[in-house]
């Protein structure tokens, strides 16, 4: 039996969740929200986390019902992420590692994704379609990596959602995303966006840039209302994802898709991606915000594995990095 | 010839040596920054534990030591919270 | 006509072009996209393909003949390649026949041929779009290195350095990703690039470098 507790605070949220052999005991989460119109910026980020890591890391005890004692690892993220608060959850990670005299492990954010959506839904080894505000990659394992088939080759898909949101003005409460989804439901009226796929890599940044002039004087001579525009944004850049997922799994012959990080409890993507799915033959796993959105549990999930395989970071190592890609790291524990 | 290096030294007493070493421990593996030109130096004495910054300017100086103070103030916090250390 | 292949947007049907042995590639409608998008990419991709295709075939890249065209159903009629094996298929067998050094050894000359055609195909200034080992193939003997290129939906006509580094970065990295320990194959490509695209080749490579590093170099935020 294996206890692991992960701390999670790459981006504007902080996680603290904890993991016994395959069952989540709790995973509490605080987000750093800000005003509309406005992204989050690492010192305030980080300061968010400091003040919000040890109320996160009790309520994960409490929920859990477990005593220190009772955990055998503590894992953290190492990256990628934003490097200020990576290192404030980790400096939290690193006491508390110490204080109950427990080993420590480095986790890659990208595959505590993975392996978390993996866990929950149950896919043995699918295609991953990796989605979030920092992150856009077409993933599949082989021989002890898991390699990169595709990925965005300038901005993330997530970062091209919320700076849209920006545009107009969006709450970031819950997240950006959300907001444009929910106006999303109600657009009707399709506007052809820059559409740019290479391969299994997209593009995204031209796209952007011809929406955000475009939108204001579509939406002042009223050709367009803001749910138009939402609804046409998503409609374009999810066909684009939807695109090189069923390219790679064609590639890779594969018959499972597994969509993980934030913009991956799009309901819409994830409709999108139900029906390629379906005229492949092929099954999609999926989950909710509570796993797709950064979570500790997802880092405890893929401490666990690593840990089982033998592996452990000694508290020197304990650094961060803001640049971590998802093949850098040898998959102990998958044949 | 004159260093012209600005030093600031810093103790900082813990309840025990335990502790001292263990805030030791989690401060010490950061790297600071490259490009911000600060040094920073950590040892335990008995129950303190000793900073020694250097700096080639003032404001990397205040840069450097505002941030480790946030670390510094966030290990107190968490060892106030969830310690006393294991025996 | 007898369906083939499915690929990801496309079925593949074998039948006869007037007793030639044809292909249809007919790219079909993809039903999680809004209807207009899907009309026009699939417009969009039939006519890339067979302009770069005749193209490809003027300057003397083996590519299959464009029979027929029929834009309603977006099928085109082309040549089927005889005889022939993908390129991904060839350099599994040859990787999972031979030691690592034997294998790199064994496909050198292909990626000298690689890298050579992509060179000719560059300098006129066609874009693949999806430059993948599915997408090249062998005909014949494969140790005779007849290269065919295939899948051209995705090409354009550019001039800029920037797609023709994109095109060899995507390259790059489904070489990488779906053959392990390729590397040096893919170093090889790259000189044999040079020779052929012997204008342009600089600042193509200055270009793909230049993606490489935002790709390496991105910060990954959530």
């Amino acid at each position: 039996m294996v206890v692991a507790i992960g701390f999670e605070g790459s981006a504007n949220k902080l996680g603290v969740g904890i993991v016994k052999d395959g069952v989540v005991l709790s995973n509490p989460r605080h987000t750093y929200i800000t005003p509309p119109g406005q992204g989050f910026l690492p010192k305030n980020t980080a300061q968010h986390h400091r003040e919000h890591a040890l109320e996160v890391l009790q309520k994960a005890l409490d929920e859990a019902k477990i005593s220190p004692k009772d955990i055998d690892v503590v894992c953290y993220t190492k990256g990628p992420g934003m490097g200020a608060p990576l290192v404030s959850t980790a400096i939290v990670a690193r006491t508390v590692a110490q204080l109950w005299g427990k080993p420590m492990i480095a986790v890659n954010h990208c595959i505590g994704h993975i392996e978390m959506g993996r866990l929950v839904t149950g896919a043995e080894n699918p295609i991953v379609l990796y989605v979030s505000g920092g992150n856009t990659q077409v993933i599949a394992y082989s021989q002890r990596r898991y390699r990169i088939f595709g990925e965005t080759i300038d901005i993330a898909v997530g970062n091209c959602l919320d700076r849209f949101a920006r545009v107009l003005k969006l709450s970031n409460d819950p997240s950006p995303g959300y907001n444009i989804e929910q106006l999303a439901k109600k657009g009707n009226k399709f506007l052809e966006l820059p559409y740019v796929v290479k391969g299994m890599d997209v593009s995204f940044s031209g796209l952007l840039s011809f929406i955000e002039e475009k939108a204001p004087q579509l939406l002042q001579k009223g050709e367009y209302t803001p749910e138009d525009l939402c609804f046409s944004l998503q409609e374009t850049v999810f066909a684009m994802l939807i695109e090189i997922t069923e390219r790679a799994m064609a590639h890779c012959g594969s018959q499972e898709v597994l969509i993980v990080g934030g913009v991956g409890c799009n309901k819409r993507l994830q409709e999108m991606m139900e029906t390629m799915a379906k005229e492949r033959g092929a099954k999609l796993y999926a989950t909710d915000e509570r796993f797709c959105i950064d979570n500790g549990a997802m880092i405890a999930q893929a401490g666990w594995e690593m840990f089982r395989s033998g592996q452990t970071t000694p508290l020197k190592d304990t650094t961060c990095t803001q640049r971590f890609r998802t093949d850098e790291v040898d998959i102990t524990w998958r044949s | 010839m004159t260093e012209k290096k600005l030093k600031v030294d810093l103790s900082v007493p813990f309840p025990t040596e335990r502790e001292a070493q263990i805030a030791c421990g989690t401060l010490s593996v950061d790297s600071e920054p490259k490009r911000g030109g600060v040094k920073k130096e950590l040892v335990v004495k008995g129950n303190v534990l000793n900073i020694h910054f250097e700096a080639l300017e003032a404001r990397m100086m205040r840069v450097g030591m505002n941030s480790f103070f946030d670390h510094l103030n966030l290990v107190i916090e968490t060892m106030e919270k969830f310690g006393p250390p294991e025996k | 006509m007898e369906l083939w292949k499915q690929g990801a947007e496309a079925k593949i049907h074998k039948t006869d072009f007037y007793g030639k042995p044809c292909i249809v590639k007919e790219r079909f409608s993809k039903s999680y996209r809004h209807p207009i998008l899907d009309k026009s990419l699939t417009a969009q991709r039939v006519k890339s393909e067979i302009r770069a295709m005749l193209r490809c075939r003027m300057s003397g890249i083996l590519t299959p003949t464009v029979y027929f065209v029929n834009m309603d159903s977006s099928c085109i009629y082309m040549e089927e390649m005889l005889d022939s094996v993908t390129v991904r298929d060839y350099i599994q067998s040859v990787q999972s026949s031979k030691t690592a050094v034997e294998a790199i050894e064994t496909l050198t000359p292909l990626a000298n041929t690689i890298g050579h055609t992509l060179g000719i195909m560059h300098k006129q200034n066609i874009v693949h779009g999806d430059l993948t080992t599915s997408n090249m193939l062998l005909q014949g003997d494969p140790s005779n290195n007849r290269l065919c290129l295939i899948d051209f939906g995705l090409s354009f006509f550019e001039n800029l350095s920037e797609d023709k580094g994109v095109d060899l970065y995507v390259l790059e990295r489904a070489l990488i990703s779906t053959h392990p320990n390729t590397e040096k194959l893919f170093n090889v490509i790259l000189e044999a690039y040079c020779k052929s695209n012997d204008t342009g080749s600089k600042d193509v490579i200055a270009k793909l470098e230049e993606v490489r590093m935002r790709g390496r170099k991105r910060t990954m935020v959530g």
